[in-house]
């Protein structure tokens, strides 16, 4: 329970910290810091009344003490470019940009976990010759760069997928778990989500067989053996769930990245997901919506290296039972 | 008719500086209801050879040579399912540190339950109430079943490794060291419960270790490994009072009460040979203050007498005039260059 | 120490190593094997020779706006290990530095530096890049410094654990009892000791870097008008090659990048070690 406590402290370290990086960047940007809050194309009197509202008028350590303030109540401001709260924008494309992530990491980690088992049992096969290679490959393949073939070879030369979007033009849905669910937005799901999971499945397929490998030489391995148990109960029962205690992590730190990193794959398939916003908003100026998804993705990226780090204490007795 | 009769067995090891002999000459007998030592120092075999009679050897070991007879079948010809189907009913094992021989992710009861149902084929209900009999019988506590293994203590490990061994009734327990990692009380209080397990289930043990006042406290037979060869056997009283080869001598002149737990092996000067590539004679004379010019040329045989007493040297018609020579301590601190 | 064995009979080792010398050998006589990257090309009815296939000519066919393809992709060597190259370097110094004080010293400093690192491992990293790129401008000196700030953590968690088990060893404090300075001991007999490790560490930064300057070119954020990788795909992308299915012009880019980081993973050996380095303790 102790070190829990340190380390949810720790947590809200970073997360202060880089809520502070965030504000000095954002003064390191060119011309007038203000500019971070206030459109030019605001009538005079709205931007007084921004001004008034994230203390632009005061001094540089009263508008740090405002801007913890706003971002602890979550008030970000208000997006230049659609002119609605950050925080709006930012729930809105939330969902499409969960919904990729779980859906490519899942599928990624469950390809890779029992491909990385089997590649270790078959250490020195033919299959380890041609398989690591691959895999190598691939992770060393620009995601946005798999997305661009695949778009190329399934969408525009055969025509089975949409080049780009969540859901077609004009299509309603009654609430976003009918949207999310609908024939419509999978159609649109299936190339970036293919993408994704191709460029994340090398870390959980290395890291699975690098720990069966170590774990196939501990005692309690061969102990199962001259016990006679069958083959498949050793290796799924006690190697692989040994070996599996690091990949957990690794998949809870991979959530959290990914929500923020899946902006080139979100760019190239025109997915309306946060990380698309935190371009366009950089791209167009919009500071406000730049920040407050900034901010978004560093929170969900700091809170999951927490998490995974509990997940380990959970599922290993050996921390978990002191 | 002996239980398990091991002859002439070899077992190397492919690495990379080239093919390891780890074990040359295995050879050993074990009658039901027996306790054999096997000793010698580590990396003379001894490890390799007992794992190697469950069937379970490294991926980079393989049988270069020799016979496993046990219950009168050859074990090396059978089809790998048949000796499978054996392991754990029939031979069971005790290793050296059960900190690393029990899946730390488990209960050890379940890891009990899992060799009772899965090998020995009990419904859930009856593995349950054996498990806390066999958890009664060693000495533990059957409550502590819902622990993981790092929550026990290391003889609290052994004696669960002990349980789980005898779990399924098996006519030979291999123990791979089993008290070595324990403090001396501990160690005799879990050789204790292993000699008494012995004798109720009628189980034959080999027990391997390197501390010749284990093998005088439980064991009726000792076999003395050196260098990937047996070169002495026969009962405790026998080898320990009239060893016959140079290497037992030096290893028992250290322990003039042998019934005193704690000794270890008596210091020989020089180091064991390299197993890539041994010496052409016996591969104890590099070090043998006894060696004569045949010892470096021809490996001297295993041979026994009547008694069962057997000995692998050039010498051992004068082994009780050696003996004596053998236990000035000075006769084994001198440095020897080959003898010509 | 696995790791640290040089892996020169391996034959993935040797593949990424035969790489590396082709594209460095690209590199240096780029202006030789290509012409200029961003002439526009006319053809001879005096017609601009856009999006042309494959051909003597244009071995890789030309771009929508009559650019060679295959001489921009010679040219785009260069930025690529350049950029590849000093992120690496950056990445490795900053890294081994941090590990060295952090496990020599411990005490305030290693705590100070291991939070530090915390907070690295907390900011998102591409995002963090994108934001620096747009504020301090898209050029690529920004681009290494933003993918130094964030990747040194990884490098300095290892060499930290090395030098705590170097410090273990009797040498160290042998040479500390004889009087021998803590910068000596360092130099003699610490730095020599994880040097190995820091070179492997950077084999695989280069690929990183590599595909992170791509990513940030490719979402525009690039140095613009220069000639790269991720720049060329950036412009395929935004010319609609993908609908034309001109194959000829995004298909090598992307495949020189693979290449080259996939040489950097061979190289490294421990395939374990190829895994993101923002993902591993």
């Amino acid at each position: 329970m102790r070190s829990v406590a340190i380390r949810f402290g720790q947590m809200l370290l970073v997360l202060w910290a880089v809520a502070t990086l965030l504000f000095f960047m954002f003064r390191l940007m060119p011309g007038d810091p203000t500019l971070a809050y206030i459109d030019t194309t605001f009538t005079a009197e709205q931007q007084e009344a921004l001004k008034r509202q994230f203390g632009l008028d005061r001094s540089i350590l009263e508008q740090y003490l405002i801007y913890f303030g706003n971002i602890l109540r979550g008030e970000f401001g208000t997006s230049f470019r659609v002119k609605r709260p950050v925080f709006e924008v930012i729930f809105d494309v939330l969902p499409n940009t969960l919904a990729l992530t779980v859906v490519s990491i899942t599928i990624a980690y469950l390809f890779g976990i029992l491909a990385g088992a089997w590649l270790a049992w078959k250490r020195g096969s033919v299959a380890e010759a041609v398989g690591i290679p691959i895999v190598l490959t691939l992770r060393a393949a620009p995601e946005f760069w798999l997305g661009m073939v695949l778009l190329a070879i399934f969408a525009f030369g055969l025509g089975w997928f949409p080049s780009g979007g969540a859901n077609s033009a004009g299509m309603t849905f009654n609430s976003t778990f009918d949207r999310l669910t609908s024939p419509d937005f999978l159609h649109h799901l299936v190339l970036p989500a293919a993408t994704l999971a191709l460029y994340l499945q090398g870390l959980p397929l290395l890291l699975m067989r690098s720990n069966m490998l170590d774990v196939l030489h501990e005692d309690y391995v061969m102990m199962a053996r001259m016990k006679g148990l069958p083959e498949w109960r050793i290796l799924l029962l006690h190697a692989a769930r040994n070996a599996l205690l690091p990949v957990v992590t690794a998949f809870a730190l991979g959530l959290g990245a990914s929500v923020g990193g899946n902006v080139v794959v979100e760019t190239v398939f025109s997915w309306p997901g946060l990380g698309r916003v935190l371009v366009d908003a950089v791209a167009s100026s919009d500071y406000p919506l730049a920040q407050g998804a900034f901010m978004f993705i560093a929170f969900i990226l700091i809170v999951m290296n927490f998490v995974a780090d509990l997940l380990y204490s959970v599922l290993d007795p050996r921390v978990s039972h002191g | 008719m002996s239980l398990l009769s091991v002859r002439d067995l070899a077992i190397d090891y492919a690495t990379r500086g080239g093919t390891l002999h780890a074990v040359s000459r295995g050879t050993l007998d074990i009658d039901r209801g027996e306790v054999v030592g096997l000793v010698g120092e580590s990396g003379c075999g001894k490890t390799t050879l007992a794992r190697a009679l469950t069937g379970i050897v490294p991926r980079n070991a393989r049988f270069s040579g020799g016979e496993i007879v046990f219950e009168g079948r050859s074990l090396l010809d059978r089809p790998t399912s048949e000796w499978r189907e054996m392991l754990w009913r029939k031979i069971s094992f005790v290793p050296q540190s059960s900190m690393n021989a029990l899946d730390p992710v488990y209960r050890v009861g379940d890891q009990m339950l899992e060799v009772l149902r899965l090998r020995g084929g009990l419904t859930r209900k009856a593995a349950m109430t054996r498990s806390d009999e066999l958890f009664g019988m060693v000495g533990l506590d059957p409550s502590r079943r819902a622990e993981y293994p790092h929550q026990f203590s290391g003889g609290m490990r052994q004696r669960a490794a002990i349980a789980m061994a005898l779990a399924l009734e098996p006519a030979l327990v291999i123990a791979d060291e089993p008290v070595t990692a324990l403090d001396v009380i501990v160690q005799r209080q879990v050789l204790d419960t292993l000699r008494d397990l012995q004798a109720r289930f009628s189980v034959s043990v080999l027990l391997v270790t390197h501390d010749i006042s284990v093998v005088a406290y439980v064991c009726d037979k000792v076999v003395v490994m050196y260098a990937g060869e047996v070169v002495e056997s026969g009962s405790v009283g026998e080898v320990l009072e009239k060893p016959r080869h140079p290497y037992t001598m030096g290893l028992t002149n250290a322990f003039p009460d042998l019934a005193r737990a704690g000794g270890t092996l008596a210091p020989i000067s020089g180091a064991p040979p390299d197993l890539r590539s041994p010496p052409v004679g016996c591969r104890f004379a590099p070090r043998c203050p006894f060696a004569q010019h045949r010892c470096t040329t021809t490996p001297p045989p295993l041979t026994f007498d009547d008694a069962g007493h057997g000995s692998a040297c050039w010498r051992a018609d004068e082994a009780p005039v050696l003996a004596e020579i053998a236990k000035d301590p000075q006769t084994w601190t001198r440095t020897f260059t080959s003898a010509a | 120490m696995r790791a640290l064995r040089l892996p020169s009979g391996d034959p993935l080792a040797i593949i990424g190593v035969t790489i590396y010398v082709v594209f460095f050998a690209v590199a240096l006589f780029a202006d030789l094997l290509a012409k200029d990257p961003l002439e526009i090309l006319f053809l001879d009815d005096g017609n601009l020779a856009a999006n042309l296939g494959p051909s003597a000519a244009y071995p890789l066919g030309t771009t929508n706006l009559g650019r060679d393809i295959y001489s921009q992709l010679v040219i785009g060597t260069r930025s690529a290990l350049v950029v590849g190259l000093t992120a690496a370097i950056a990445v490795v110094a900053l890294g081994t530095l941090a590990g060295l004080l952090s496990g020599y010293f411990g005490g305030l400093a290693d705590q100070i530096l291991m939070r530090l690192a915390d907070i690295a491992l907390g900011i998102p990293f591409l995002p963090f890049v994108i934001v620096l790129a747009a504020f301090l401008g898209a050029r690529t000196e920004n681009v290494v410094l933003a993918i130094a700030v964030l990747l040194w953590p990884n490098t300095a968690r290892v060499i930290r654990s090395q030098v705590l088990t170097l410090r273990e060893r009797g040498f160290v404090e042998a040479a500390r009892v004889s009087g021998a300075s803590d910068w000596r001991i360092i130099r003699v007999h610490v730095a020599p000791n994880i040097l190995p490790l820091s070179l492997l560490y950077g084999s695989i930064a280069i690929g990183w870097a590599i595909l992170t300057e791509a990513s940030v070119s490719f979402l525009g954020f690039g140095p613009s008008g220069s000639v790269s990788w991720g720049a060329m795909l950036q412009d395929a992308y935004a010319s609609q090659a993908l609908s034309r299915g001109s194959y000829n012009w995004f298909v090598p880019p992307g495949v020189c990048i693979v290449l080259v980081v996939v040489a950097g993973f061979f190289i490294s050996r421990g395939y374990e070690e190829v895994l993101f380095p923002k993902l591993k303790d």
